[in-house]
């Protein structure tokens, strides 16, 4: 390769690289995509739904165009004990197939390489089955990428690699991941016939669903941690995904695929999955808890985007936001190009442009929920049990009879030996204490 | 319909890389009590034989949560180099 200068490397054609190229080919510049796998997107797993938030605004008939599997009418979220399971309110809202931006299922393999080709269509150069290595380093800032097939010189460079990204790694803006900061997620993908999937969600063909579920695992020792399950709608294929944070999977010991698999034997997940057969097993590591400091984002020649900037949602949604932060990252790389000065200082208006996008304010949304929870995050994974134990007291009411009611010890003495034969000032201090314990005793009942 | 570990890996098709792609210093395994890796691996690459840890780098999914969560920093992995590695088809 010769010692031509392009304007801009952007590593990785995931959506965050696509949409970056995407924006700077459009701007005329002169842009190179980087891509490990032999086609985009067949290194990528999607866990979870495609946030169309950002990508209609890049690509307005996206709709006819994108290989789009569902269109998601409904989420529900469901509350998952050993012997059941309690759905939350079902949100089923068909309205948002006119959306304009909805959400949809995809497979990355063929949505990765349609992005990537929008972008190679507008003007970029995708070089595929080609691992960056190492960046390039002239007068202490990125000049450009290093690969086995040779090295390539650019103005500027986009790491937008994933959350174990080469570039933010070589480039010191961060090191490795950190266990707590990071989520599994394994997800297999179980062939269904379209009508089949359709009867057994009542749904119209395009439409589909989410089911998340949240239920503790036990591990060997017997610490209890939260894992969770998706389970969502292709167009002829289901997806079961089991997630955790390393941590999380660290501390309980059970790996996830085992955890899968017992969802897989769960009473209610069998049945929606009944005589689906399994086709690919997948796994990814995705950033959880948001961008912490904004400027590990940039440095001097070098921009961070999508995972490798750990750019997500406090719903874990990596989709939108990766191709938001691409589209801001190609604003700035534009802006620095006019100005001729690609300095830490002048990509610093990566900030604003983030910020305008809207990102800034997610990332300290999803950093709160990372550190304290959020309320939803705490009750659906805290005590799931407990919420479930709550559900069939309150349902199975009608199935137990009056008299089966027990008491608690002092309750059952007061009312067997007390109260048929005292008088009433030894009834009254005694039924009352015996009225306290018998509560007391009930509300721990139920915790059981 | 539960499937075991190794049916769901036999969906898949991968190419190892020639060279390696994760290198372990074994003797740092040696004094880790805790080891992670080989709960965490979703190919269960990882496992602990004979007193040593072993390791195998054919069938790897390339999530890269060995190298996250080890402890002692012993695992130096990356991604193999292009054309080589697993390849979803319905990722």
């Amino acid at each position: 390769m010769a010692e031509h200068v392009h304007d801009c490397i952007v590593v990785g054609a995931g959506p965050a690289g696509a949409a970056a190229a995407l924006q700077l080919a459009r701007d005329g510049l002169d842009v190179v995509i980087f891509e490990r796998g032999k086609r985009p997107g067949e290194k990528n797993v999607m866990s979870g739904v495609l946030v169309t938030r950002k990508l209609h605004a890049l690509v307005a008939d996206y709709r006819e165009r994108a290989p789009l599997q569902r269109c998601i009418t409904e989420e529900t979220v469901c509350i998952l004990a050993e012997d059941g399971v309690l759905s939350l309110p079902a949100l089923r809202n068909y309205r948002r197939l006119s959306y304009t931006h909805p959400g949809f299922t995809v497979f990355r393999s063929d949505f990765d390489s349609w992005f990537a080709q929008e972008a190679v269509n507008a003007g970029a150069e995708l070089i595929t089955a080609t691992l960056v290595e190492d960046l390039m380093w002239q007068d202490g800032r990125a000049a450009g990428v290093r690969t086995r097939r040779g090295d390539l010189r650019a103005r500027v460079v986009i790491g937008a690699d994933g959350v174990n990204s080469t570039v933010a790694e070589k480039s010191g803006l961060r090191s490795r991941p950190q266990p707590a900061e990071v989520s599994l997620i394994v997800r297999q993908v179980l062939d269904l016939p379209a009508e089949q999937i359709e009867e057994r969600f009542a749904l119209q063909p395009g439409e589909g669903v989410i089911l998340q579920f949240n239920g503790l695992v036990c591990g060997p020792t017997g610490v209890k941690k939260p894992y969770y399950t998706e389970l969502y709608t292709n167009r002829d294929s289901l997806s079961l995904t089991a997630e955790a944070s390393l941590d999380v999977v660290r501390a309980c010991g059970v790996p996830l695929y085992d955890v899968l698999s017992a969802r897989e034997r769960h009473p209610y997940i069998a049945r929606l999955i009944r005589g689906a057969e399994l086709r690919e097993y997948q796994a990814h590591l995705i950033p959880w808890g948001g961008v912490q400091d904004l400027s590990c984002l940039y440095g001097d020649g070098v921009l961070l985007a999508g995972d490798a900037g750990k750019f997500t949602t406090q719903d874990g949604v990596g989709s939108w936001t990766a191709m938001a932060s691409g589209a801001a990252a190609a604003r700035t790389v534009k802006q620095a190009c006019e100005r001729g000065d690609f300095s830490e200082a002048t990509l610093a208006v990566y900030r604003d442009f983030l910020d305008e996008e809207g990102l800034i304010e997610t990332q300290r949304e999803a950093r709160q929920a990372w550190l304290h929870g959020s309320w939803k995050w705490r009750t659906l994974t805290q005590h799931p049990d407990r919420l479930f134990s709550i559900a069939r007291r309150y349902s199975d009411n009608w199935l137990l009879e009056k008299e089966q009611m027990p008491h608690s010890m002092w309750g059952e003495f007061y009312h067997s030996l007390v109260k048929p034969v005292a008088p009433w000032y030894v009834r009254w201090p005694l039924g009352l204490a015996a009225w306290i314990d018998t509560r007391r005793w009930r509300r721990q009942q139920m915790w059981k | 319909m539960e499937t075991r570990l190794d049916a769901k890996l036999a969906t898949l098709s991968s190419k190892p890389d020639p060279e390696p792609h994760i290198v372990v210093q074994t003797e740092l395994c040696l004094a880790c009590e805790e080891r992670p890796c080989t709960i965490v691996c979703p190919a269960d690459l990882y496992w602990w034989g004979n007193g040593q840890m072993v390791h195998n780098c054919e069938g790897c999914l390339e999530c890269g949560s060995c190298r996250a969560v080890c402890p002692h920093g012993a695992i130096s992995w990356r991604y193999p180099c292009g054309q080589y590695g697993v390849r979803y088809r319905r990722g």
